[in-house]
């Protein structure tokens, strides 16, 4: 198997990035928000707005099986026939509805203990963009991050995390790259994260 | 042989068979993919912008570019050809933006074949990409696939 890397960025450095074709070099949006699924654990895309001084919020989703990368500059797509009809926008929009809301969920551990709250969702960015783990705030205030499985448990009260996961926690993002990829290798899903887990 | 763009402006444009100035090089048109000069803006501004087919030119000389007759300066401005002489799109300074999101200065110069119009290379601040790696150019970005920097 190649091993392309892939580096990791959280989700909120995403918002305000404009959404480029590659077929015609055009900024067709601009990335207003992230949908996303906290129930599955699961990118469903963003929302957008228009680019210019005419701005509004476009009823066009940009699904995440549309695009093409998210880089540090521009969220690519093909082109802009892969922005998603507005059908598809409100599905998406009931989706994240009916999820829990993840951000300012408590993260226990199998064993009890408290790892922190989620404050965010960490991407892997590239040419698969997923989302692949959570940032906590801890007690003190300091970053904790944490892989995302199958395993986790969602409630509108916690997030449970197997203690088995203990040790891929990480409290930098740039060791928090390997640390997924040794759990990925580890559970055979086999996604290569960049080790130097740069935020992009 | 190779002619580049920022050359290439202000170079006469000459009728052959009145020995005529039609007008000079102002700027090219090149088509969404980036890869092809299609037509240059020779004289006017806007809406009375003049331009030539690439295809009709019977040369494109170090001194001089050359045309059979003023006949082939047509003041029909296409919508490609109008975003181009507006400058809603540029060559030079374009953004130069790679295909998995990550920018890469701006566009110095292009390089391109005086026989055929296409674009050899793109040429950015220290590196370049060859022709056939550029995706786009659009009113955002020249658009090259990524990892292709020489």
């Amino acid at each position: 198997m190649t091993t392309s890397s892939v580096r990791l960025l959280r989700a909120g450095e995403i918002i305000g990035l404009p959404v480029v074709t590659i077929d015609g070099g055009e900024d067709v949006g601009e990335v207003k928000d992230v949908v996303y699924d906290g129930t599955s654990h699961r990118l469903i895309g963003f929302t957008l707005n228009k680019r210019g001084w005419f701005r509004g919020t476009l009823t066009d989703v940009l699904n995440v099986a549309q695009i093409a990368a998210i880089g540090g500059d521009a969220v690519m797509v093909n082109s802009d026939a892969d922005l998603a009809a507005p059908v598809a926008a409100a599905e998406a929009s009931a989706l994240e509805g009916e999820g829990h809301d993840v951000i300012g969920t408590d993260v226990i551990t199998t064993d009890g203990t408290i790892l922190g709250v989620v404050s965010g969702v960490i991407l892997s960015a590239g040419e698969r963009p997923a989302a692949v783990g959570y940032e906590l705030t801890d007690d003190a205030g300091a970053s904790v991050f944490v892989p995302i499985s199958a395993q986790l448990a969602l409630s509108g009260d916690n997030l449970v995390v197997p203690s088995e996961m203990t040790p891929f926690v990480r409290h930098d993002l740039a060791g928090f790259g390997a640390s997924v990829s040794e759990f990925r290798a580890i559970l055979g899903q086999g996604t290569d994260v960049d080790t130097e887990g740069r935020t992009v | 042989m190779s002619e580049r763009v920022s050359e290439s402006l202000g170079r006469p444009v000459v009728a052959a068979d009145t020995a005529e100035n039609v007008g000079e090089v102002k700027a090219f048109v090149l088509d969404r993919s980036g890869r092809t000069i299609t037509q240059l803006h020779v004289a006017g501004r806007k809406r009375s912008a003049e331009m030539v087919n690439w295809s009709d030119l019977s040369g494109f000389g170090t001194d001089a570019v050359m045309v059979a007759s003023h006949d082939t300066v047509t003041e029909s401005v296409e919508e490609r050809a109008d975003e181009m002489v507006r400058g809603h799109v540029e060559v030079i300074g374009a953004r130069v933006l790679d295909t998995d999101g990550f920018e890469h200065g701006v566009l110095a110069d292009l390089e391109f074949d005086p026989e055929t119009g296409a674009v050899i290379a793109a040429i950015g601040d220290g590196r370049q990409w060859p022709g056939d790696a550029i995706r786009s150019l659009g009113s955002y970005a020249l658009v090259v696939e990524s990892r292709s920097a020489k």
